[in-house]
């Protein structure tokens, strides 16, 4: 076709024109830019797979291969490849991708388990469990050890993170953990402050032990002295002044919580693995504190008639203090109610004060008629002691001292009226 | 002196014997290659057939989308892909989907490749018409393959649910992007008139 057969001559023709220098095509950089573009995306990829680790469960519901992620703080640092079963089927076997900004977590102390939707006391961070399925959680041993390949997955998360700051503490229960569950909060003053990590049975006849932590930030909260008690549930106490129903929070209701608190006197702030004694209600903790404070008197009558431990102590009908408990004296003779006077009435007790049992009611049919003596309705049913101080009031008494428990007023203790001052304000125990 | 026809504007001209040089048509300033030196379109179209079968394999090795659902990623090669399909029982779909993306490329790097070596080689009429009709078929068929490019972009720009379900290309997608219009470059810049390219003579 380079013949021309129309009547150009050669003259006529004009010559192409020559557009540049001949060499080095431009168009072979195209395939040498591809190629790499091509090494660099490859090399990219199957460098950032990062190492791959196998990790023996002894279930492993909920693992998917290709689905599965592996997380560290809720950030995926894998993928699980495979999921098979050992040779002799005891166990299975996860096979994972660690990709490169997890590899340094793979260390000797490490420890793997399946994170599963929980529904409870983690609340609401479970539900994107729930959705996406179960993920397998990394919990890091100490950074810097030698890596390795396979690891023994956990059956349950582990009671502690390695490297959680709080602090943790020891509590013990004798009547058990009822209401409470891994993960339950730990409540001070209405704020969570923590958690409870693990629960287990100690040695026989001691009850059960319960591991919590409490945040670092709040951790100067806890003293040799702060009590512990499960706000688990709903406390529903009956008395005489009416039902009571107690609910620390509809959270606790449902999940469990052990809160604390601490009164009077604080004690040294807690360190790691100080152990507390769990109460099972709040009145229960803070009894100690409470039957601590105010004036401490014992009260001797020879048979313990209708009075009972947490009777009131009642002074012209208001209540200033109670009975904390009885025993028998070393004689076995009489008995010994160990009495509580609020601290602001404790000046009303003086030594020649008397007291008296005002339970029940106390008919006397004499000369001048039937008279019947009800202290209140209160101390008809539950029991009461009254006492009384003259109208000149002899000196104050101290802790300890022991006066008789008269079986009934006389008619004149009644009309005494001495004039006592009070110290002032201070709001009384509980 | 040798004559040749400019194929973009028809006019005549006359071209230098030692035809090694890159030449315009006076007129309209097109290229004259094609026509004088086969020898430069010939290596243009294997330079863009050589980087677009380097790109088939990061193409086909590296996952063509990323998708995270309800929070579980999963990435997919395209094989993976048509093997998903095939297994849920889509065949028709994964059938158009193998074709398109894994043997409508493939076909078209071989049978360009087949077509640049065989050039010079041919003799008969028979063969040239058969490499001709080679080569049409190959033209054609190119821009299907952007079947995948298409469908990748397109859910990207639909599937795109926060959390619940959200895609993203991957390196592959790229990749395969690339290798269609490379082929399209490359049986674009194959001329034709090289198969029929008489042999000269001594």
């Amino acid at each position: 076709m380079s013949e021309p057969n129309g009547g150009l001559s050669q003259e006529e023709v004009p010559e192409a024109v020559v557009a540049g220098r001949h060499g080095f095509q431009i168009v072979w950089l195209v395939p040498i830019i591809a190629a790499l573009v091509a090494l660099a995306l490859l090399y990219a990829t199957f460098e950032r797979r990062g190492k791959s680790i196998e990790i023996t469960f002894a279930d492993a519901s909920g693992v998917d291969a290709g689905k599965t992620t592996v997380r560290y703080r809720d950030v995926v640092i894998g993928t699980v490849e495979e999921v098979r079963l050992s040779k002799d089927f005891s166990h299975i076997i996860v096979k994972a991708q660690i990709d490169e900004n997890g590899e340094r977590l793979l260390v000797g102390e490490t420890s793997f388990w399946i994170e599963r939707p929980r529904i409870g006391p983690k609340g609401i961070s479970g539900l994107t469990t729930i959705v996406s399925g179960a993920y397998i959680a990394v919990d890091p041993g100490k950074l810097g050890g030698p890596l390795k390949r396979s690891f023994e997955g956990l059956a349950d998360p582990p009671d502690l993170l390695k490297n959680d700051k709080g602090l943790h503490l020891t509590l013990t229960s004798m009547a058990g953990t009822l209401g409470l569950s891994q993960g339950s909060p730990v409540i001070y003053k209405g704020i969570r402050v923590g958690q409870v990590t693990s629960l287990k049975l100690g040695k026989p006849n001691t009850g059960a032990t319960i591991q919590i932590s409490i945040k670092p930030a709040y951790a100067d909260r806890v003293h040799s002295h702060t009590h512990f008690w499960n706000s688990s549930g709903v406390d529903i106490s009956a008395s005489l002044q009416g039902i009571d129903v107690d609910i620390a929070s509809i959270a606790t209701a449902l999940t469990g919580g052990v809160s604390f608190d601490t009164l009077g006197e604080v004690g040294k702030p807690a360190v790691l693995g100080d152990q507390f004694t769990l109460f099972d209600h709040e009145k229960d903790a803070s009894r100690e504190y409470r039957e601590s404070r105010g004036l401490h008197i014992l009260l001797r009558t020879p048979r313990l008639e209708s009075v009972t431990d947490g009777d009131s102590i009642l002074y012209r009908g208001a209540v200033v203090g109670r009975v904390l408990s009885h025993d028998l004296d070393e004689n076995g003779r009489d008995i010994l109610l160990r009495v509580q006077i609020d601290s602001r009435y404790a000046t009303l007790v003086r030594e020649n004060s008397v007291f008296w049992n005002a339970s029940g009611i106390h008919s006397d049919l004499g000369f001048t008629g039937l008279h019947v003596q009800v202290s209140s309705l209160e101390a008809l049913i539950k029991g009461a002691v009254a006492f009384a101080t003259p109208d000149k009031p002899g000196k104050a008494v101290e802790a300890g001292a022991l006066f008789d428990l008269a079986k009934e007023s006389k008619g004149r203790w009644l009309k005494w009226s001495p004039l006592i001052s009070l110290p002032p304000g201070e709001t009384t125990a509980p | 002196m040798k004559r040749v026809i400019c194929p973009r504007c028809g006019g005549v001209c006359g071209v230098p014997e030692e035809a090694r040089k890159r030449l315009l048509c006076p007129g309209c300033k097109a290229p004259l290659t094609e026509n004088s030196t086969p020898q430069n379109s010939i290596s243009r179209v294997w330079a863009l057939l050589i980087a677009a079968a380097i790109l088939y394999v990061p193409a086909n090795l590296l996952p063509i989308f990323d998708m995270e659902l309800l929070g579980r990623p999963s990435s997919d090669t395209i094989l993976g892909g048509i093997a998903d399909l095939f297994g849920s029982g889509m065949w028709f779909v994964g059938a158009i989907v193998f074709l398109a993306s894994i043997v409508i490329p493939l076909l078209k790097i071989l049978g360009l490749g087949f077509l640049l070596i065989s050039t010079s080689r041919l003799g008969s009429v028979q063969a040239r018409l058969a490499s001709t009709r080679l080569y049409r078929a190959i033209e054609s068929i190119g821009p299907w393959s952007m079947i995948d490019v298409f469908v990748v972009s397109l859910t990207i720009s639909l599937v795109q649910f926060g959390r619940l379900a959200s895609f993203s290309p991957g390196p592959g997608a790229a990749c395969f992007a690339m290798v269609v219009i490379l082929t399209i470059l490359a049986a674009r810049s194959f001329d034709p008139h090289t198969l029929w390219a008489i042999p000269e003579e001594n």
